[in-house]
């Protein structure tokens, strides 16, 4: 069986380049202009393309948001099942990429509030940390990633998804408020909040 | 983004391990779900004439035994002599039997009911897309959505607000009675201003200022905009003050309105931590207006003013839109050309340089 592909931040990246697509960064990966996409969307019925597309792209910010790699599968699927209704409105390809973040963002963020319960496990679960690190990651960045998402196993879930698309993703504060369906303001207090959280449990 | 950020941003290798095989079961579990979903929403379809009509015959022989003994279709349950149930959900609570109203035919959307004699509270569903007016004698009573008592008194009208914000008119004038407001109309000259609330009041805030508060905090920014358009002066000069006040014109649709408070912030508050986030919303308004000379100015101070703020590579961006939605294409362009030296990795890189004209 060949080995799995890596989607994530830096390995994904360049996966994308190796694509030969000139970018550095992960999102990238929804801004590929391939034919295919372009093929996809004239036929908007063909939601299968659309899915093969963007499934592993989704699947890397719900990893990102929620940490925990058992539950990436479920998370993926509704964020495509609501992704279906949809899909058939929209015209610009463009649009695909933000559209499915948006959803993948919010669905995720509604994962975290109604199994608020579950992310206390994640607290010291090796096996969790070593499904979601780049194989290639040296032990310090593997020991950083498990202390970030004990932190964040704590934080309340809105805070957290706010972070983690500013800290971890690299989002600017704008677009945070685009994702998440809030205010500016909001955005900014939730992430000085997940900051000074973050300080004090670190 | 600050430097911190870029190194936050690329400190954390996170992985998720995918192959064509996960792919494709993925694929098909998404697909037997939405069957399964189509099949429930058929099932329910089918359903849905045959709770219908049950309903219709329920409905019906209520409707007729409530007509048998009342006499008026629209007066509902066991207070079928009080309520009166309005077709916009709104509902009117006659005060006895010598209370008269009449809904008038015909002004839709708006909602304009007639008190004839006596007396009612109304009960109004918030709907900014329609006027609700109840009009006693001289007066008219016009509101967005609250709870209000209207009574005729002889050639006169008492109004007392319960919750929300009225604004009664009467030949001469007219006057914004806030929650807890109550008032005689047409006044007398000598009793012009509202009776100020009896309890719970609090200490050195006016009534307005309570009403413009308490409808802040119910997010209610149309009603809290009525109270702040005829009582400017209830706003601080606090950052908080000031921000909530240009959130309320904002958010209301009086964009214009916002722009002075967010201008004071900027020149008053120079060193708070939501200046910038306050010449930001500036520039954004200004924009939204079509003043966008003016925004890309304030784009741009955000990031001279600020250049260590979260939101300057957000402010470059938008001043680069500024810049060619007031035709100035060539600044846009060499904007998009600092975007690229300062954010090599930014993210709205393709976004700048499509404002910019460059793809």
């Amino acid at each position: 069986m060949p080995p799995a592909e890596c989607f994530g931040l830096a390995p994904l990246a360049r996966r994308v380049q190796d694509w030969g697509v000139s970018t550095g960064t992960v999102r990238a990966l929804g801004d590929v202009r391939a034919g295919g996409l372009q093929a996809a969307l004239a036929d908007p019925v063909d939601f299968d393309a659309v899915f093969r597309r963007y499934a592993p792209y989704v699947g890397a910010i719900v990893l990102m948001i929620v940490g925990r790699p058992d539950d990436v599968d479920d998370i993926v699927q509704d964020v495509f099942i609501q992704a279906h209704r949809g899909l058939s409105g929209l015209r610009d390809p463009e649009a695909v990429r933000p559209w499915l973040t948006r959803i993948a963002v919010r669905r995720s963020r509604r994962w975290l509030r109604r199994h608020w319960y579950r992310r206390l496990f994640t607290v010291g679960d090796a096996g969790a940390i070593d499904d979601m690190v780049d194989p290639s990651a040296s032990p310090e960045q593997r020991a950083e990633i498990a202390v970030v998402y004990r932190v964040l196993a704590q934080m309340p879930a809105d805070d957290r998804v706010v972070w983690v698309l500013r800290k971890v993703d690299g989002e600017t504060l704008e677009s945070i408020a685009s994702l998440v369906g809030c205010s500016l303001s909001t955005v900014q207090r939730r992430l000085r909040a997940a900051q000074a959280f973050m300080e004090r449990l670190r | 983004m600050t430097d911190e950020t870029r190194r936050d941003a690329g400190s954390l290798p996170i992985a998720v391990r995918w192959d064509g095989a996960r792919t494709e079961r993925l694929l098909g579990r998404v697909h037997a779900r939405i069957e399964r979903k189509r099949r429930l929403r058929r099932g329910l379809v089918a359903a849905v004439p045959v709770a219908a009509v049950a309903l219709v015959v329920v409905f019906g022989i209520r409707h007729r035994d409530r007509t048998d003994t009342a006499g008026a279709p629209r007066l509902a349950g066991q207070e079928a002599t009080r309520i009166v149930m309005l077709s916009d959900g709104s509902r009117v609570e006659l005060r006895d039997a010598q209370t008269k109203i009449r809904v008038r035919p015909d002004v839709s959307p708006a909602v304009r009911v007639d008190l004839q004699s006596g007396a009612g509270r109304f009960f109004v569903v918030r709907d900014p897309g329609r006027m609700f007016e109840v009009i006693a004698g001289s007066v008219t009573v016009a509101v967005v959505g609250t709870e209000f008592d209207v009574e005729l008194r002889g050639e006169r009208t008492w109004v007392s607000v319960h919750s929300g914000t009225v604004r009664v008119s009467w030949p001469a004038d007219s006057r914004l009675l806030s929650v807890a407001e109550s008032g005689l109309f047409p006044p007398e000259p000598a009793a012009a201003e509202p009776i100020a609330p009896q309890a719970g009041a609090g200490v050195g805030a006016s009534p307005a200022a309570q009403a413009y508060k308490s409808s802040v905090g119910r997010r209610d920014y149309g009603e809290a905009y009525a109270v702040l358009s005829h009582h400017p002066g209830i706003v601080g000069d606090t950052v908080d003050d000031l921000l909530t006040a240009a959130d309320v014109a904002r958010l209301s649709g009086h964009g214009a309105e916002a722009v002075p408070y967010l201008e004071r912030v900027e020149a008053a508050h120079p060193h708070d931590g939501r200046a910038p986030l306050a010449a930001f919303t500036l520039g954004r308004t200004l924009m939204g207006l079509g003043r966008a000379r003016e925004a890309e100015q304030a784009f741009a101070r955000v990031r001279s003013r600020w250049p260590q703020s979260p939101l300057a590579e957000d402010a470059l961006v938008r001043q680069i839109e500024a810049a060619a939605r007031s035709g100035d294409l060539d600044r846009a362009r060499k904007l998009a050309d600092e975007y690229d030296h300062a954010y090599p990795q930014g993210r709205r890189r393709s976004e700048a340089r499509r404002h910019a004209g460059l793809e």
